[in-house]
C-alpha cells in the first residue's frame, strides 16, 4: 500500500461557485465579465489565471484582468473562440459559473519596485497585463516611469477603450498605441508594435520590461528590448500554452520540462532563453 | 520482511480467498493476448503471461475517470467523486510495479491528486518476478527494473512447483495473515530461490548499446539530431505508444451530460502528447505541430525532464510502446541511436 500522509479527500477539480455581476461587450469578440466568488475574495496576484467552467460544457483557463487590490469582484475578459468561451458569451448578469484557482506564479511585483516599467502588449495580452498595470497605477509612488505600448490588429479590436482613453490623459502613465490595419476615424499610429519602441526613451539600466501578446510577438519584442540595452533578467513575459488542469499534471502546458501552469505563466527572459520550446 | 512459500496447488484457493476480501485484478487471457482484469474464478488467472496489452497502472488511472458530479443548473452543487475500493493487483511484473511507483510520485507531487491517491491507498500489489524476458522489446535488464526493491506489498518468485514469497509491508502481511496457504520458507526453499535467481540473471540480456545513465545527456546532445525527423516521418501520431505506457499520465478533462440534461460528470480522459492538437492554443498556434517534435518530447519526458525533476527515468522498460507501434518505431533502436550503438 502507498505510504502517504493522510490523503485529503478533496478533489482538486471541484469548482467554486461564482456569480456574474455584470457583462460588458468590449469588442465584437471580447466581453468583460465582472465576477464574484460566493464564499471568499479571489486573492490573486497580477497575471495569474483561473479555470472557468460551465457545468456540462467544460473548462478553460482565463486570466484575471483586474487589480489584485479588489479581488472581491474580479474581471475576466473573454474572447469567443470555442465551446466554453462561446457558451460564456451567452451568459448574463446573475448567472453562475465555476472557478478554480487562482493558478500560476503571477507577476513578482516585489522585484520591480523603484524601476521604470515598460509594458508591451499585443491584442488579448492586455487582458492579463491590465491586472499588473492597474496594480502599478494604484501603487504609483513605488515605481518611476510607467510606459504602456499597446498594439491591436484594428482600432475596433482595441480592448478597454474607455480605460485607454482615460490612460491617454492620465499623467501617471505614458500610453502609446498602434494598430496593424487602420479603420475610418483612426488618427493614431499604424504599424506593428515594434514601431512604437523607436519613439520611446528608455533608461536601460533602470528599466523592467513586461511582454504579453500573441506567441509570434515575443521574439521580435525581446530582440527590440535587448537592442535598447535592457538586461535579459529584466525582461519578463507571460507565456500562453494550452492548459487543462492548472495543477502541473495534465502535461498540456509543458514547454520542454517546464510546467507553464505552475512555474509560469510569467517568466524572466534570462530563465527561458535556453528553453528551446519557449519562444 | 517475512519469507514464505506458496504451493502452486494452493493458488486457486488463494484466489478465492482474496476475491472475498477485495476486488481482485490479475492477468487474464484475451484471445491470443493478455490483459489485467477482474478475477472472479481461479481458472481466469493466467500467472504465466507475457506483457499485457495495457499496464496495470491503468487500473489506478482509468480512462474516463469521473472527477466531479455536476448539476447543470447549480454550480454550487458540484460534488467531488473521490472513490476507491479495496483492490488487490495480483501477479504484477516488476517493471509494471515500478510504473505504478512512478505514477504515485507524480500524483503525490504538490498539489496531491486525491482522485488517484484515494484509489491507490486502497490497493495492494502482489508482484511476480519474471523468470525470463517476457517481450522481445523490453529494456528491463538494462534499466534494472526486472527486479524489485520496494513499492510492492508481496513479491512472488516462481520456483517451479511453488512460489517463494517476500512480504514487504504490514498491509501485505495482514492480507495473508490468517490464510492457510502459506508456510515459512526453509533453507531448501532459499537454496531453490538462489538457483532460480541465477537462471533468471542468465536469461536476461542487455539490449542497449550503452549504460542507461548516459541517456539523459545523450538525448540532450541529440536534441537537434536528424533522428527525430526520421522517426517523425514514420510516426502516424496514433497515440498507441503513450496509451499503453505504464508511466504516461497526460490527460484531458471533459464534461459528460446525462439525458435528463440536469446531471453530468466532469471526467478525466487519457490524452497523448502525440496528438497533433495536444499543444495547440486558440489562434491556431501549435507548440509541437510536427510528429518529430512530439516523439522527441515523449522520449525527453521519460528520460530528461523527469530525471531532472525526480532524479529517475520514467521509462521502466516494459517494451509496450515498441511492441505495439503500428509503424514499427522501436524505443530501443532510438535509444541506441543516441547512445551511439
Ligand atoms: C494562462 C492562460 C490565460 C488565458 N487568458 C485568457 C483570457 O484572459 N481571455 C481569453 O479569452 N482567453 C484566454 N486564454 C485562452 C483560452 O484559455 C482559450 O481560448 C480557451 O481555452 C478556449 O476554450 P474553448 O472551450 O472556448 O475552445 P475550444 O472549443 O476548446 O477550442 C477552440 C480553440 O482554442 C484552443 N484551446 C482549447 N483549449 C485551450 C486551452 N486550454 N488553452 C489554450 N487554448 C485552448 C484550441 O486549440 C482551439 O484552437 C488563456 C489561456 C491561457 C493558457
Ligand atoms: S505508436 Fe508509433 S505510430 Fe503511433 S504515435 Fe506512437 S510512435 Fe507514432
Ligand atoms: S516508454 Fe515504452 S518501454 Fe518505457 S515504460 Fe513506456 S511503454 Fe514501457
Ligand atoms: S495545465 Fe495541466 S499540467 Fe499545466
Amino acid at each position: 500500500m502507498l505510504d502517504t500522509a493522510p490523503i485529503s479527500r478533496k478533489s482538486l477539480f471541484v469548482p467554486e461557485a461564482a456569480r456574474i455581476l455584470d457583462v460588458e461587450p468590449l469588442t465584437a469578440r471580447e466581453k468583460l465579465f465582472r465576477v464574484s466568488l460566493n464564499d471568499r475574495p479571489l486573492g490573486h496576484r497580477p497575471c495569474q489565471f483561473v479555470e472557468v467552467s460551465i457545468a456540462g460544457i467544460g473548462e478553460a483557463p482565463i486570466s484575471v484582468s483586474s487589480s489584485p487590490a479588489s479581488s472581491e469582484i474580479f474581471d475576466l475578459c473573454v474572447r469567443d473562440v470555442g465551446t466554453l468561451t462561446q457558451a460564456m458569451h451567452r451568459l448574463e448578469p446573475g448567472d453562475r459559473i465555476g472557478i478554480r484557482g487562482p493558478y500560476g506564479n503571477g507577476f513578482p511585483v516585489e522585484k520591480i519596485i523603484g524601476k521604470d516599467l515598460l509594458f508591451v502588449c499585443g491584442g488579448l495580452g492586455l487582458a492579463p497585463l491590465r491586472s499588473l498595470i492597474l496594480h502599478c497605477i494604484e501603487n504609483r509612488a513605488s515605481f518611476r516611469r510607467l510606459t504602456v505600448l499597446y498594439g491591436a490588429k484594428r482600432p475596433s479590436e482595441r480592448l478597454y477603450r474607455e480605460e485607454l482613453a482615460a490612460w491617454a490623459k492620465d499623467e501617471r502613465l505614458d500610453l502609446r498605441e498602434t494598430v496593424d490595419v487602420p479603420e475610418e476615424g483612426w488618427t493614431g499610429n499604424v504599424g506593428v508594435i515594434t514601431t512604437l519602441f523607436r519613439a520611446v526613451e528608455v533608461d536601460p539600466l533602470e528599466t523592467v520590461a513586461v511582454i504579453v501578446g500573441p506567441p509570434v510577438m515575443y521574439k521580435f519584442a525581446v530582440l527590440e528590448l535587448l537592442q535598447r540595452g535592457i538586461m535579459e533578467s529584466r525582461i519578463y513575459m507571460s507565456l500562453e500554452r494550452r492548459m487543462r488542469c492548472g495543477l502541473g499534471k495534465c502535461g498540456h502546458c509543458q514547454m520542454n520540462g517546464i510546467y507553464v501552469c505552475q512555474e509560469g505563466p510569467v517568466f524572466c527572459y534570462s530563465d527561458v532563453k535556453k528553453v528551446k520550446e519557449a519562444l | 520482511m517475512k519469507t514464505l512459500v506458496l504451493s502452486k496447488m494452493d493458488v486457486p484457493g488463494l484466489v478465492e480467498a482474496l476475491g472475498e476480501t477485495a476486488r481482485l485484478i490479475g492477468p487474464r487471457k484475451k484471445e491470443h493476448q493478455f490483459v489485467f482484469g477482474q478475477i472472479t474464478k481461479p481458472e481466469q488467472l493466467a500467472l504465466e503471461y507475457p506483457t499485457t496489452i495495457l499496464p496495470p497502472s491503468r487500473q489506478l488511472f482509468p480512462n474516463d475517470e469521473p472527477l466531479v458530479r455536476l448539476r447543470l443548473d447549480d454550480v454550487a452543487a458540484s460534488r467531488e467523486i473521490v472513490e476507491g475500493e479495496k483492490t488487490i493487483l495480483l501477479g504484477v511484473h516488476p517493471c509494471d510495479v515500478q510504473g505504478i511507483n512512478i505514477l504515485d510520485e507524480v500524483f503525490s507531487d504538490s498539489p496531491p491528486d486525491a482522485n488517484y491517491l484515494t484509489r491507490r491507498s486502497q490497493t495492494i500489489i502482489i508482484a511476480l518476478e519474471c523468470q525470463a524476458p517476457c517481450s522481445p522489446y523490453n529494456l528491463c535488464f538494462d534499466k534494472g527494473t526486472y527486479r524489485l526493491e520496494w513499492g510492492y506489498d508481496l513479491l512472488m518468485i516462481d520456483l517451479g512447483d511453488r512460489y517463494f514469497v517476500f512480504t514487504r509491508t504490514g498491509a501485505g502481511e495482514e492480507l495473508i495473515g490468517d490464510l492457510p496457504f502459506f508456510r515459512a520458507a526453509t533453507p531448501a526453499d532459499r537454496e531453490a530461490l538462489g538457483r532460480a535467481r541465477e537462471t533468471q540473471a542468465g536469461s536476461f540480456k542487455t539490449r542497449l548499446a550503452g549504460p542507461v545513465n548516459r541517456l539523459p545527456n545523450a538525448l540532450k546532445e541529440a536534441y537537434d539530431d536528424l533522428l527525430w525527423e526520421a522517426v517523425g516521418r514514420r510516426c502516424l501520431s496514433c497515440e498507441t505508444c503513450t496509451n499503453v505506457c505504464p508511466t504516461c499520465y497526460c490527460f484531458d478533462v471533459a464534461d459528460e451530460v446525462e439525458l435528463d440534461l440536469v446531471n453530468g460528470t466532469r471526467c478525466r480522459q487519457w490524452d497523448s502528447c502525440q496528438s497533433c492538437t495536444f499543444a495547440e492554443v486558440a489562434g491556431g498556434e501549435n507548440f509541437r505541430p510536427r510528429p518529430s517534435e512530439r516523439q522527441r518530447h515523449r522520449l525527453f519526458k521519460k528520460e530528461v525532464y523527469q530525471y531532472e525533476k525526480y532524479g529517475r527515468s520514467a521509462c521502466v522498460g516494459c517494451g509496450r510502446c515498441s511492441a505495439q507501434c503500428v509503424a514499427s518505431i522501436r524505443l530501443n533502436e532510438m535509444y541506441n541511436q543516441v547512445l551511439g550503438g
